[in-house]
């Protein structure tokens, strides 16, 4: 899922300073400069990088594979037309994903002023509970007597992430899946590298208490991630 | 009895940063120490990592196959037409910036207005003051010339406005008016 790295014989590393400035080590801000020389052929690299992690991403964030790729697109655009003004300051995959954050809170608080439901937030509302806690509590009332399939297993921890909030969840998918280190997933929700200790803790204090029963029926074994199907589902 | 104490919400805190691989040496250390005296640690511990692992078993979204042609093209086509602006969006912030100028342009009308009536209705100390700036400015030459030198010399009134006129004050006074 990493990035791929394009050599470019073009840059010489000492003469773009990258003696000085780390992050010009990074190939994806050396594509993103070489894109904001007007170097289309580096953008379209960039988006090959990293369409499948941005539309990852947003489809556990949204549970909807188009409108994640809706988003995904309109962060690449943003980048694009915000590529003159653009400055090596942190690695590109910080930046980028800085960026979808920021546009996925602006969506939420659209929807949030048009009233719309939101699907994922910690705690049951007045209504009783979400989508997402009712699906765990059906899957518990089934829970003691059989092993739960593939397909189960993967709602049920669906079901757990979406009753995280926007900003656990987010820290939880770089993490675990962007493998990102605190400091840059700090960079990228434009917090504090403890901060995002604490709201790691916290998501996965919610996961473990959601999960525990689940582990404890031993079902790990159907979680390998070899095990897993690109797409099965865009939930 | 070790085993029975509860953690504290740093050391849960610390648990999750050690199984992440990003606690600093002595934190490192002080949690080791932790989970080798608890096994209330040890059991949070496993259950953290394990329900961790079962975040694999989420499905794997990628993107579809036309998606980076769908992206470049779009990118050329917003740079031909510039950035996009939803009309709406226009006509949103039009009416906003026109009931802003309106109510910019009634409140100063309002506030030239107030002023205007300020300046013509009520009188002003100030004026009057201004008015007579020359003599209060002069005030000094008119006691010395209304002290008598000898005290048993009184002067008459009309000694008094020769001085004047000696020292031309009257003069400098009807200058001033000219």
């Amino acid at each position: 899922m990493g990035p791929v790295v394009v050599s470019d014989p073009k840059v010489d590393v000492k003469q773009n300073g990258t003696e000085e400035n780390p992050v010009l080590r990074d190939p994806d801000v050396r594509l993103m400069l070489r894109a904001k020389d007007g170097d289309q052929t580096a953008f379209t690299q960039l988006v090959a990088n990293y369409q499948d992690r941005l539309v990852g991403v947003f489809a556990h964030m949204l549970q909807n594979k188009d409108a994640a790729e809706d988003l995904a697109q309109e962060v690449f655009l943003r980048v694009y037309r915000a590529r003159h003004g653009y400055e090596p300051t942190a690695k590109f995959a910080t930046w980028l994903f800085r960026i979808a954050n920021n546009l996925a809170n602006n969506l939420r608080r659209d929807a949030g002023r048009r009233k719309e439901v939101v699907l994922s937030v910690n705690d049951s509302g007045p209504l009783g509970p979400r989508p997402g806690e009712r699906v765990i509590a059906e899957k518990s009332a089934l829970m003691p007597t059989r092993q739960f399939d593939k397909s189960e297993m993967r709602n049920v921890v669906q079901a757990a992430l979406a009753t995280l909030n926007e900003n656990q969840r987010m820290a939880v998918l770089l993490h675990k899946f962007e493998e990102m280190s605190y400091a840059d997933i700090a960079a990228s929700l434009e917090m504090t590298p403890s901060a995002v200790k604490s709201l790691l803790s916290r998501a996965r204090d919610n996961l473990r208490a959601i999960l525990e029963p689940y582990v404890r029926q031993g079902t790990l074994g159907a979680t390998d991630s070899t095990d897993k199907e690109p797409d099965e589902e865009s939930a | 009895m070790a085993k029975l104490i509860r953690l504290s919400q740093q050391h849960r805190d610390d648990l999750v940063a050690y199984l992440d691989g990003e606690l600093g040496e002595a934190a490192t250390q002080e949690i080791e120490h932790v989970l080798a005296g608890s096994e209330v640690a040890r059991h949070e511990i496993d259950m953290l990592s394990r329900s961790w692992d079962m975040l694999n078993a989420l499905p794997t979204h990628r993107a579809s196959g036309e998606f980076t042609e769908r992206t470049v093209s779009s990118m050329r086509a917003s740079e031909e037409k510039g950035p996009r602006i939803p009309p709406e969006l226009i006509y949103r912030n039009a009416r906003r910036g026109a009931v802003l100028a309106l109510w910019v342009a009634i409140l100063a009308a309002c506030g030239y207005v107030g002023f205007a009536a300020t300046r013509h209705w009520i009188p002003n100390d100030f004026e009057a003051l201004l008015e007579d700036y020359d003599v209060v400015n002069n005030l000094d030459k008119y006691g010395e010339s209304l002290t008598p030198p000898d005290p048993g010399n009184a002067r008459h009134p009309t000694e008094f406005l020769e001085v004047l006129k000696n020292k031309r004050t009257l003069a400098e006074h009807d200058d001033h008016a000219k």
